[in-house]
């Protein structure tokens, strides 16, 4: 870069032609490429935090949906839902149910309750009551940029731009 | 003779006004991205204390209930081993809740307090003053304490498994049979300033103000049958 040059005088010509425009333009554009780096870390930090958030909500889900089933013990075999299903509610206060459908009372309660916390998501839960007894539980929310995000493509049947989580369990 | 001054070639002033031009564009996208993420971060913040607010409330009532009630292991006048059960572990109002654990399972109460010479001790939970308050077990001079403050109420519902078999969540003046409740309801509600709260949300019904809304269930594993 060239700069102006402290020793003129009179006697000595010299020319001042201080930065040029294309310097001037180098210059911004490294001052872009650094906002631009410093802007793209902000959003990473929000999005993990972001993830955070969202994975604690799906543990607590998945706590909730246990502790669901530890009430109705006789229903086990009644908690299925189909990814993408929305279970329909049934009252179960004001007269009582029975094991199956109080099952289905508390997927459409639970159902809720995901939908309050993480917006959109969507859920498969199978329960299987032979040998070995097993719930499964799949859950999946929608997210812009999976990309960006650690691989969730070892989930089978994940939805296209959701991210997804599982677990299993013995009733 | 008048020396010759140097000739200087800075930029013209179009090429300043477009530098100039330039750099605005440039640190305003800039401004306008940080401010966006600045406010996208705060409001992310006050959710995560919320709920961090609301979980540790939900888990707090959820361990408690949980444990409530689980049998000791005693020996009988014969010598043979017994279960000593409580009768009646779990008792509770539409937002308060009474929990009875034996000592010797679950040597300290709601507030950590432990007790050497009580067989069983109490936790009383409840909602007073927006916050999830706890009275120890000392059976004088017992002390509230607040657990988690910040919240806007607490309602409770109860499941009592009925003959059929069948279940009903009931609320605390329609159980019939305490020994009976298998689980409760637990719905909490914080302040929730600055974060979008659908309208319908609540889970309690008496509450107008808007507010982030949660409700899960705590299984009370060592009911009666």
């Amino acid at each position: 870069m060239r700069m102006t040059s402290p020793t003129c005088n009179a006697a000595k010509k010299c020319s001042e032609t201080g930065f040029s425009s294309l310097e001037a333009l180098a210059a911004l554009m490294v001052l872009n490429l650094l906002l631009i780096g410093l802007f793209s870390r902000q959003l990473q930090a929000w999005q993990a935090q972001r993830e955070a958030l969202a994975l604690q909500n799906t543990v607590e889900m998945a706590q909730d949906l246990w502790h669901r089933m530890q009430v109705n013990s006789e229903g086990l075999a009644a908690y299925q839902l189909v990814l993408g299903d929305k279970p329909s509610a049934t009252d179960c206060q004001s007269k009582s149910c029975s094991p199956s459908d109080w099952a289905q009372a508390d997927l459409a309660d639970w159902y809720n309750a995901l939908q309050l916390r993480m917006p959109g998501a969507q859920a498969r839960v199978q329960t299987q009551t032979s040998a070995p007894p097993l719930v499964r539980l799949l859950l999946a929310w929608p997210q812009s940029n999976v990309d960006a995000l650690p691989d969730s493509s070892a989930v089978a049947d994940c939805p296209k731009q959701h991210r997804c989580w599982q677990t299993s369990w013995p009733p | 003779m008048k020396p010759r001054m140097p000739k200087q070639r800075g930029h013209s002033l179009v090429q300043s006004l477009l530098g100039l031009m330039l750099s605005m564009l440039v640190l305003m996208a800039a401004f306008t991205a940080f401010a966006w993420v600045q406010s996208s971060h705060r409001q992310l913040q006050t959710q995560v204390e919320v709920q961090q607010r609301l979980r540790t409330a939900m888990q707090l009532l959820r361990l408690r209930v949980q444990r409530a009630g689980a049998p000791g292991l005693a020996v009988d006048g014969t010598g043979k081993f017994k279960f000593d059960t409580l009768s009646t572990a779990l008792l509770g109002t539409p937002n308060s809740l009474s929990l009875v654990h034996w000592t010797k399972l679950t040597p300290a109460d709601c507030q950590g307090h432990e007790s050497s010479y009580l067989s069983t001790i109490e936790d009383a939970f409840s909602f007073s003053k927006q916050a999830l308050v706890c009275k120890d077990t000392a059976p004088e001079d017992s002390v509230t304490q607040e657990l988690v403050e910040g919240l806007d109420g607490l309602s409770l519902l109860y499941a009592q498994a009925l003959p059929g078999p069948s279940l009903q969540w009931r609320t605390a003046d329609k159980v019939t049979l305490w020994s009976a409740v298998r689980g409760v309801q637990i719905c909490l509600q914080a302040k929730a300033v600055g974060i979008q709260v659908p309208s319908s949300a609540s889970c309690i019904s008496s509450l107008k103000a808007p507010g982030l809304s949660w409700h899960g269930v705590a299984a009370f594993r060592h009911f009666v049958p």
